[in-house]
């Protein structure tokens, strides 16, 4: 079964950016974009696909539901095996703390750069 | 009892109460005043009591006098039988029979008394003028009291006894001018009864003398008795008065005394005084000055709420614009940087998008800094962030080289978030002038008060541009929103920053104090 990586951001350029440069850094992941906590959380809910997920990208700031929120109904309805990184534009120690309480196993802070991008999605992988 | 004790009180404190402290202090002298005129009068009827015993006592010598005299002259006129003798003898009684006219005109019914006419008579009963008038009113108005009335039946008595010698004196003259065949023992039967009236007189005299010391003697205890009593009562009035008076007042003072504390301590009280007096005044003013305080304070409450909220909608207002630009400005320069990438051929083009991608970079620092302030004087924010995490953002900073030195490191788990937005403005700054990696000495001491944080710099040129708003904070167009930044914590900490431009190492000292925010 093909891994997938799956990023949530409500920005659709940093959507394409991450397509764009995940593809870049590694060929044989298939990445999956969501605009929504809602979008993500429909695809979790099929089991075949929730087992292919390598890691998921979450930004905190998005209509509707935010990351937060969509982080807790994840770590509510599936198991912790499922790798969850806070990737946002916030730097705010408060955010960072309550992502790790909420379950995330990283935060990272959104580069300035794709050669930073690409560094960190390589050690992610 | 009690009941009627607190009414008495109750009744006291009202009528008190309408007096000011100066009236108060005039009734105090009023009462005392009063005592001394009491004394006074009670010592001048006292002296009019005992002169007018006195008088009667010179009365009753003169009256006892002319009577003996008149007894003489009828004895010698029953021996000479000299008409002459006679003619004193009547002259003699003519006196003390005057004193009986005066005591038969005294002892009239009020309307058919006269005064003049009782004067007169006693004026010829040889009385002096100016002690009649004080013997007419104890006559008159003394007569209920036993000794006097004693006094006056002895006189009544006397007089008959006085008209008696009157009458053997007269039938004596008859005898001897009329009938000249009277018989020696008539005439010793006279003189026999004239002895005998004599002798009864004199017991009658001794008696009025007597009852007049007894009189006299009896007034003066009087007297003194109801002097001591009046001086008694009014010093009792008076120190309950006054013992009153100063109870209240110290009760009431206590009670405005404890208000004012509590008052002071910002406590909330009501306090009451109805009295019309300087301290029921003196408390309804004060009362009045902190219901006007209280609404003052609750205006200013609530203008500092408005404020307060203003304040957060402003702050959100800051930190939404700033975060919500932030994304834009990154991905412009990301952009900017991926088309670089792609379009490495073109070497103008390049430099144009390097431009951009700086400017890009330039405006994300100024964005970030932004959210700093945002996050410094957003008090919801909690102050402790773990040092930990500290240094890994600053070692995130490119360039800089840090030399930890941290006192006691595993004590220090959490540090000041101001610490830590104070930090991150220094290096962010430096690293904007960086050619080479910043060598920096880094070292934290705090206690409960205070977080002392020591950089030292290898090279003066790392530190120029926070010299500049360290040291130079006039110039607010130069050091740009660091200084605003700074600024805000200083102030925030009550902080100070002391800059060593002389020595080789350039070091700075920053203190912050706990106490604050």
């Amino acid at each position: 079964m093909k891994k997938s990586i799956l990023i949530v951001d409500d920005n659709p350029v940093e959507l394409k950016i991450a397509q764009r440069l995940i593809s870049r850094a590694q060929s044989e992941c298939e990445v999956h974009l969501f605009s929504s906590g809602k979008d993500v959380l429909n695809f979790l809910s099929d089991q075949v696909s929730r087992l292919s997920v390598l890691f998921i990208l979450l930004d905190l700031n998005m209509p509707h539901k935010n990351g937060f929120e969509t982080l807790q109904e994840i770590r509510a309805s599936y198991s912790n095996d499922l790798k969850v990184i806070i990737f946002t534009n916030s730097s705010d120690p408060e955010d960072r703390k309550k992502s790790l309480e909420l379950g995330a196993n990283e935060f990272i802070v959104k580069p300035s750069g794709p050669s930073e991008y690409i560094e960190i999605i390589k050690n992610l992988l | 009892m009690l009941v009627k004790t607190t009414n008495f009180s109750s009744r006291l404190e009202e009528r008190l109460g309408k007096l000011t402290f100066s009236k108060k202090l005039k009734w105090i002298f009023y009462l005392f005043g009063f005592l001394g005129f009491s004394s006074i009068l009670m010592s001048l009827i006292s002296i009019f009591i005992l002169s007018g015993l006195r008088s009667y006592v010179v009365g009753e010598g003169l009256w006892s006098k002319y009577q003996k005299d008149s007894s003489y002259y009828l004895l010698k006129y029953s021996i000479s039988k000299n008409i002459q003798d006679y003619n004193e003898f009547k002259k003699a009684l003519s006196i003390p029979m005057a004193d009986k006219q005066g005591r038969l005109e005294i002892e009239k019914p009020y309307l058919e008394y006269d005064y003049d006419k009782a004067m007169k008579f006693l004026v010829k009963g040889k009385n002096h003028p100016t002690d009649i008038w004080k013997m007419i009113i104890i006559f008159r108005y003394f007569a209920w009291i036993p000794d006097v009335e004693n006094i006056i039946r002895i006189w009544r008595e006397a007089d008959v006894l006085l008209e008696k010698q009157k009458a053997l004196g007269k039938s004596l003259y008859l005898l001897y001018q009329l009938n000249q065949s009277y018989s020696q023992d008539e005439i010793t039967k006279i003189t026999l009864e004239l002895e005998s009236n004599n002798k009864s007189l004199m017991k009658l005299e001794n008696e009025f003398s007597n009852s007049l010391s007894e009189t006299s003697r009896l007034f003066s205890l009087l007297i003194l008795i109801f002097q001591l009593g009046l001086t008694v009562l009014v010093l009792a009035q008076g120190f309950v008065f006054l013992k009153f008076i100063r109870r209240q007042t110290a009760t009431r003072l206590k009670r405005l005394e404890q208000a004012t504390k509590i008052i002071s301590e910002g406590g909330d009280t009501k306090l009451y005084d109805s009295a019309e007096d300087e301290i029921g005044n003196l408390t309804r003013a004060f009362m009045q000055m902190v219901d006007k305080r209280q609404l003052i304070e609750s205006q200013l409450e609530e203008t500092v709420n408005k404020l307060e909220v203003k304040h957060r909608h402003l702050e959100q207002f800051i930190s939404c614009i700033a975060h919500d630009m932030s994304e834009p400005v990154r991905l412009m320069g990301f952009n900017a940087a991926m088309i670089k990438e792609e379009m490495k051929s073109d070497e103008y083009l390049l430099e144009y998008i390097d431009e951009i991608e700086s400017m890009g970079g330039e405006a994300t620092n100024i964005i970030s800094k932004l959210l700093l302030y945002s996050r410094l004087v957003n008090t919801n924010h909690g102050e402790e962030v773990s040092f930990e995490f500290i240094l890994e953002e600053l070692r995130k900073i490119n360039g800089i080289k840090l030399a930890i030195n941290v006192k006691q490191l595993e004590e220090v788990i959490f540090c000041s978030h101001s610490v830590h937005t104070l930090l991150q403005i220094i290096f962010m700054d430096i690293e904007k002038e960086k050619t080479d990696p910043i060598d920096v000495k880094l070292s934290i001491d705090h206690n409960n008060k205070e977080v002392k944080i020591g950089l030292e710099f290898s090279k003066e040129s790392h530190v120029e541009n926070i010299i500049q708003y360290f040291q130079h904070q006039t110039n607010r167009l130069g050091a740009g929103i660091n200084w605003v930044l700074v600024e805000a914590i200083l102030n925030k900490h009550d902080g100070r920053i002391e800059v060593d431009t002389e020595s080789k190492i350039n070091k700075i000292m920053i203190s912050l104090k706990r106490n604050k925010g």
